[in-house]
């Protein structure tokens, strides 16, 4: 049997597709509604959101870790989501985990652990998804942390850090080793210095200009209004599902 | 998506797992056979093995019987003339038993050879023998004469009949001390069946016999103890154990339990002079097998059993002789080769055969994999095709579906996008002939390795006639290494060499039979599987640079002498400031009274920088430095000739204003940019013809900039400001060596005169997002004006 790839998807295709997915959830989550989103690669879409738990439960659906729902009387899945021409639900675990390590994530919990130094914690991910070496991996950890407006990698554990320099961990982690996708949860807090909102704009500019999609998905939309421009696609999450 | 990931979630291995089996699947049946018939073939050599010894053991056991069987009749007249004696002579007078033991000496003397003699003794001291003397028989009777013991030797003939008599003396003989005599004495009180005792083997020497004696003590009626003796000869018994075939090579030996030989192979020259019988042991040396089936009959008792030794496996049997001698044992033993010999010709034979089996096995599987592989390669080629078809039909499909796909006016940068990935190529650049028909203007050009787009380099006919001949004759090109031929020599030089390409695919678009642009396909790993893409970008391509043309053509023919533009070379500038440093000398200039200090909000500023222009090797430096003294003096005349406001050098970067007024001067920002061209012609010329790394690389921006004046006699002239930044930014970041980057502000001054090409969006903190513009060339409209 010849491998199976998927290149003309997942070279010309979309980034992430939600084709009336519809999620497993309860009212309290995601609303298990149908799901329809398009993101091309370089393309940044924006969804407001103010509920913070379905918006970590999109971003599950959208990661994979959501399964879509199936259904009762035929037992097949309501819908489908496609990451980079790629079904979650046709992918083994290992083959998911992979893809996932393509994908750059801002949670609102962080995900820090606390018995690592911060620097392990960033580049953790990268060091079990790919083969690049160790001094690469730092090297590049250490220019997005200095891009991010840090001296260097910091190396101490998370929790002695400043809650800005925590937050700045979190940009060097999702935009290391080149994602092709950004899942951003609430990126930008509006307490921040203007520096870290132009040092993360300038960022995600460049992973969009290598054809990183950005999924930005947050409470304020002022957060984004000085980046949004006419043309990108603009959601609301809600009870009805996503809402143009 | 990094390059270097441990798994790419876009293949699935499951089929690669199969294709593994697939391979190993028949190698692993293969071993299956091979181990299949090891175990066979072991289990029936075993099984042939022990049923070779058992039949052996069986063998050897019936041997051990015939032998003790035939060792009991050697040995039997000892027990039953003996017994026979105890009866016939137990009389009270003792000469008629005398007469009685000579009849019966010389009947048994007569019939069996192997006996040898018999005694007589009484307690009284008489004695009494018989045995034979040179063919008759020889009765002798100790006794007393000339008042000395005397042997009286009366010979006679079979039947008894006197035929000589002598004499031997006897001094010192007392048969009651003899051990015959006293060892049947102590047995006397025995069972009948263990009254009979044995002395050891001992010689004889005048008859050079080995001789072993039965005794048996008896009374006489009137209770007077008689012994009666009988003497065998062993010589006969090793001649027999000699004579005896035990398998192949087998031997017999009969031994007591300390190892003494009393009969076999050890015994060969008894009877010769010199031997002594009566020291004669198993040898360890010679004789492992015996001395080790000795020691375990020692511990075993009777039995069969396998020894070890010089290598090799030999069966023994062990027994014990209850008819003879009861501390003699016969030991028999043979090597296992001799009767399970056959075992390891039929193992070979199965060995042989197995290799046979298995050859033909591997070849089978060899086969099968092979098959296998085919296939594998079958599907994959099928696979490949399908994968091609559908490659091409997205491409093509994206093709057809663009907007304004055959509108000339609107850039199409996936075409180069689609033909470097199609065709796997390094770079894929599309080039339109200018209406002079001396130029190729490069609309879009597209780094696969830096996924970046890059455009606006000029090709004239003057630097690369070879190239223009192939386009004129509408060739296409096919060169491996394009620095090896004449034609492409300058174009690997000025173009090609950016990158370190060596391989160019070059194909003219042809409208109507003219030339009217080209594509070009550097290092293209996969040519042949881009085709269909390449000649349907083509296609477009010649209807849009065909349409392009008929316009210019038309144009150039209604409105002949428009200058739409300003001219390139404006007399009424003022003449440039050549500044040395960051000098200004405004009184140099007639007319021309110097900026005053200040900002100046649009100001068109370019910026050219060198790199890659460094050495430590003198020589190389020297060249160097004499390139860039040309090249500044051809900077240095282009920008005078341009009239631009100033020129300024700053280590290996150069600092160009177009005007520097209050208000917006478009006229400055066309001026800079077209010295920006004529620069860029000029070093590419001038670096093309020289082997060298030096690159260039400019950026222009129109944007705020800070003039200011220091020093003493304050005429130290200074700017910095946003522009200057900007400018520099873009100069240092524009995609490829010889492109001119220029910012939206600048492109948003030029746009109506200079044909830009879209680098894409860039974010900046203090500006948001903006884009940013390759400038690629003098706009058609423009150089008709001009002409």
């Amino acid at each position: 049997m010849a491998e199976d790839t998927s290149l003309p998807e997942s070279d010309y295709g979309f980034v992430l597709k939600l084709d009336d997915a519809v999620p497993v959830s309860d009212s309290t989550g995601l609303p298990p509604v149908k799901y329809n989103l398009a993101m091309e690669p370089g393309e940044c879409v924006f969804i407001e959101c103010r509920d913070q738990f379905r918006i970590s439960q999109f971003t599950d659906f959208c990661a994979g870790l959501l399964p879509v729902k199936k259904d009762a009387v035929t037992g097949k899945e309501q819908g489908t989501v496609r990451c980079m021409g790629l079904d979650w639900s046709e992918l083994d675990e290992r083959r998911a985990q992979a893809l996932r390590g393509r994908i750059g994530r801002i949670t609102e919990e962080s995900g820090w652990i606390d018995l690592y130094e911060m620097h392990l914690n960033i580049l953790w991910p990268s060091l079990h998804h790919s083969r690049a070496s160790y001094d690469r991996l730092v090297e590049e950890a250490v220019h997005l942390s200095q891009s991010f407006g840090m001296p260097g990698l910091p190396t101490q554990l998370p929790e002695k850090l400043s809650p800005l320099d925590r937050k700045r961990s979190e940009y060097v982690r999702a935009f290391m080793n080149r994602p092709s996708l950004l899942l951003l949860e609430n990126p930008v807090s509006l307490g921040a210095p203007v520096e870290l909102y132009n040092a993360f704009l300038t960022e995600l500019t460049a992973a969009r200009e290598r054809g990183c999609a950005v999924l930005w998905i947050g409470a304020e939309r002022s957060a984004w209004a000085g980046y949004a421009r006419p043309g990108m696609q603009r959601f609301r999450l809600g009870g009805n599902g996503l809402v143009k | 998506m990094a390059t270097d990931e441990i798994i790419n979630p876009a293949i699935d291995t499951t089929g690669r797992r199969w294709q593994l089996f697939q391979f190993i699947g028949p190698i692993l049946g293969v071993i299956l056979v091979i181990v299949t018939i090891a175990i066979v073939t072991l289990y029936t050599y075993r099984t042939m093995r022990e049923g070779a010894i058992t039949l052996s053991r069986n063998l050897l056991r019936s041997q051990q019987r015939y032998i003790t069987e035939e060792v009991s009749h050697y040995l039997s007249p000892a027990t039953g003339i003996s017994f026979m004696a105890s009866g016939l002579l137990a009389g009270n007078d003792m000469k008629v038993n005398a007469d009685n033991f000579m009849a019966l000496g010389r009947s048994v003397l007569r019939g069996m050879p192997h006996v040898d003699s018999f005694y007589l003794a009484d307690d009284q001291g008489h004695f009494w023998m018989s045995t034979r003397r040179e063919g008759e028989y020889e009765e002798t009777t100790l006794q007393q004469e000339d008042g000395a013991p005397y042997y009286r030797h009366r010979i006679t003939d079979k039947d008894g009949r006197f035929i000589s008599t002598d004499r031997l003396s006897a001094e010192g003989y007392d048969p009651r001390l003899r051990p015959w005599y006293k060892g049947a004495l102590r047995f006397e009180d025995r069972a009948p069946d263990h009254r009979l005792f044995w002395t050891d083997p001992y010689p004889y020497l005048s008859t050079r016999q080995f001789i072993v004696t039965a005794s048996m003590a008896f009374r006489t009626l009137d209770g007077h103890h008689i012994v009666f003796a009988i003497s065998i000869s062993l010589n006969q018994l090793t001649r027999f154990v000699n004579s005896l075939k035990v398998g192949k090579s087998g031997q017999a030996v009969i031994v007591d339990l300390s190892g003494h030989v009393i009969a076999g192979h050890n015994m060969m020259d008894i009877g010769k002079p010199g031997f002594d019988a009566t020291n004669v042991h198993l040898d360890p040396k010679t004789q492992p097998v015996f001395v080790k089936a000795l020691n375990v009959f020692r511990i075993m008792g009777d039995g069969t059993g396998m020894v070890k030794a010089r290598g090799e496996s030999y069966v023994t049997i062990a027994s014990a002789m209850p008819l003879a001698k009861r501390s003699w044992v016969l030991l028999l033993n043979a090597p296992e080769s001799d009767f399970a010999s056959f075992t390891h010709a039929v193992q070979k034979q199965a060995v042989y055969f197995s290799i046979i089996i298995v050859g033909l096995a591997l070849v089978l599987a060899m086969g099968l994999i092979y098959q296998g592989r085919r296939v594998v390669k079958l599907q994959k080629d099928l696979t490949a095709v399908a994968e091609k078809k559908k490659e091409d039909n997205v491409v093509l499909l994206r093709i057809t579906n663009t907007e304004g796909l055959l509108n000339s006016g609107r850039e199409q940068p996936y075409f180069s996008e689609a033909l470097a990935e199609r065709a796997s190529a390094r770079r894929a650049s599309v080039w339109r002939l200018l209406s002079d028909g001396d130029r190729l203007l490069c609309e879009d050009m597209f780094d696969r390795g830096r996924d970046a787009h890059g455009s606006g380099m000029e090709l004239t006919r003057t630097g690369h006639p070879g190239l223009f001949e192939c386009l004129d004759g509408g060739h296409v090109i096919d060169l491996p290494n394009a620095e090896e031929d004449q034609r492409f020599q300058s174009v690997q030089r000025v173009f090609m060499r950016m990158i370190g390409s060596r391989h160019l695919f070059f194909l003219p678009v042809m409208e109507e039979h003219r030339p009217v642009g080209a594509i070009m396909l550097e290092d293209p790993y996969q040519l042949g599987e881009a085709d269909r893409v390449i000649m349907l970008i083509a296609s477009v391509l010649a209807v849009r640079f065909g349409y392009v043309q008929e316009e210019e053509r038309k144009q150039a023919s209604q409105q002949p002498g428009q200058v739409p533009v300003p001219s390139a070379v404006h007399q009424s500038r003022p003449q440039m400031r050549v500044v040395e440093g960051f000098l200004l000398q405004p009184e140099e200039h007639d007319g021309d009274s110097r900026p005053a200090a200040g900002l100046y909000p649009t100001v068109p500023i370019m910026v050219l920088e060198f790199s890659e222009s460094y050495s430590s090797n003198k020589d190389t430096a020297q060249a160097m430095l004499e390139l860039v003294a040309e090249l500044v003096s051809k900077i240095e005349g282009i920008a005078k000739e341009r009239g631009l406001f100033s020129a300024q050098v700053a280590g290996n970067r150069f600092i160009f204003l177009g005007s520097c007024s209050q208000n917006v001067d478009a006229e400055g920002a066309v001026h800079l940019a077209e010295a920006a061209i004529g620069i860029r012609e000029a070093c590419l010329m001038i670096i093309s013809q020289m082997n060298t790394q030096l690159m260039f690389r400019i950026g222009i921006d129109v944007g705020p900039v800070l003039i200011a004046y220091f020093g003493e006699n304050n005429d130290i002239f200074n700017l910095w400001g946003e522009g200057l930044t900007m400018a520099e930014a873009l100069a240092h970041n524009a995609p490829d060596g010889g492109q001119i980057q220029v910012s939206e502000r600048a492109y948003q001054t030029l746009q109506g005169a200079f044909l830009f090409r879209l680098r894409g969006e860039f974010f900046l903190p203090n500006n948001g997002i903006s884009n940013s513009y390759i400038l690629a060339g003098r706009s058609e409209t423009a150089v008709a004006g001009n002409a």
